[in-house]
């Protein structure tokens, strides 16, 4: 049973990694230099989500509202559809803060893949960072960026909209965001799946401002 | 028409709006044991509620509010029934300390005594139909108003988990049934919950069946 576990896990580990050994680096530049939208419009008030997810076998449903309350400050709070909130939290540049959380959910692990998840989805990466420029077999545009020991892959489609965000960590997907947008290219549903956490979220607007 | 004509024309359709001149009329409660024995009374009359309810959620940093409708039903000792119809459906129901909540044909359910803040609010929601919020001084001290339609008590908690995330709780009878027709939750961050029930049926026949979920 150990054997069969540890030959799954490097089958795992050898067909992620294959996705990423697959691209070939055209370029390296400053992330300033590079075309790429970011993923919520900077300029948005505030934006409706229906959220769905699941958590350690516990699903919840209901409303996820994100306040710009100043420049990259935002402040966020998910209810279920009987109005009980979920949890609350604020991002100030990218620090977060847990304001409330239901009782439910307060695990360490839960609260940091929140953290994590919405950060990565409300911020782009710091000016500084230099990104490498690859292209994988269907010649799409990938931009790659190296953040906290942890590798960004940022998909890109021919509008320079990210469609997919995967991070990588020792070679091995951690999480998946797929990013969807209507016909004005403002951005209409997001899935965020971890590969090495129970947590599924589904995000769908409904307003944006 | 400048701001002035606007606001003046605002306030003479706001003070023909009976609620709002209700609102401006709220003075101390004149007799507050009357009022609380007849509550007593109705509620121990009260073996079963069926109700419209009417649910605006308000978030303090944001303008948009949330409004769901659904039905209620209450069926006396601990048994009760939370359908949400619009704008989605959600049902959560409580039969004595078992909490069940369906949601998008999922159904999770748990001890009401594992949580806290369920524990709280079921608390909250039974004692409030009964009266017998009034009584417990350690987790709410109670003010009592009224205006010319409507007994206002103001429950601000006293003590314990409420008292770290709920400012006050106001609940809104009626000056005909003594029945609850409003209920408001005010938490700390600002944050307010609405529920007004509407076309109450007092001691209807509720089948056992509804405060189950299959």
């Amino acid at each position: 049973m150990k054997n069969l576990i540890s030959i799954s896990f490097l089958f795992a580990l050898t067909s992620c990694s294959s996705i990423y050994e697959n691209m070939s680096l055209v370029g390296v530049k400053k992330f300033e230099d590079i075309d790429i939208n970011p993923i919520l419009s900077e300029e948005f008030n505030s934006a409706v989500f229906a959220v769905e997810f699941e958590v350690a076998g516990n699903y919840f449903s209901g409303t996820l509202f994100i306040k710009q309350t100043s420049t990259l400050v935002y402040k966020s709070t998910i209810i279920n559809n009987a109005g009980m909130n979920i949890i609350s939290f604020k991002f100030d540049n990218r620090k977060f803060s847990l304001i409330s959380c239901l009782e439910e959910l307060r695990n360490k692990y839960i609260i940091k893949t929140f953290e994590d998840d919405f950060r990565n989805i409300l911020y782009m990466p710091g000016n500084s960072s230099l990104v490498n420029l690859l292209k994988n077999e269907e010649n799409s545009n990938i931009y790659m960026i190296t953040d906290s020991g942890s590798n960004l892959y940022y998909f890109l489609d021919i509008n320079f909209n990210i469609y997919q965000l995967d991070l990588v960590r020792q070679s091995e997907r951690v999480v998946s965001y797929i990013f969807s947008y209507n016909i004005n290219f403002i951005i209409s549903q997001i899935d965020i799946n971890h590969y090495n956490f129970p947590l599924d979220i589904k995000l769908t607007l409904t307003k944006m401002e | 028409m400048n701001k002035y004509h606007i606001i003046f024309i605002s306030l003479l359709i706001l003070l023909n709006n009976n609620t709002f001149a209700d609102s401006l009329n709220v003075e101390s409660m004149k007799n507050v044991n009357e009022f609380l024995t007849k509550v007593e009374k109705e509620s121990k009359n009260t073996l079963s509620i069926s109700s419209d309810f009417t649910q605006e959620k308000h978030l303090s940093f944001i303008s948009e509010k949330v409004i769901s409708k659904g039905k209620f039903y209450f069926k006396k000792e601990n048994l009760l029934r939370w359908e949400y119809i619009e704008p989605y459906e959600y049902l959560i129901v409580i039969n004595g300390d078992q909490f069940f909540i369906r949601d998008n044909d999922r159904v999770i359910s748990f001890d009401i005594k594992s949580s806290k803040m369920f524990t709280e609010i079921n608390d909250i929601m039974l004692s409030a139909l009964t009266g017998d919020i009034f009584k417990d001084k350690t987790k709410f001290t109670p003010a009592f108003f009224e205006t010319r339609s409507e007994y206002i008590i103001k429950l601000l908690p006293a003590s314990g988990n409420m008292k770290k995330f709920l400012d006050k709780i106001v609940l809104i009878f009626s000056k005909v049934d003594y029945s609850l027709i409003k209920l408001q939750m005010i938490e700390k961050n600002g944050d307010k919950t609405d529920i007004t029930f509407s076309n109450k049926i007092m001691n209807n026949e509720i089948p056992d069946e509804k405060f189950n979920i299959d």
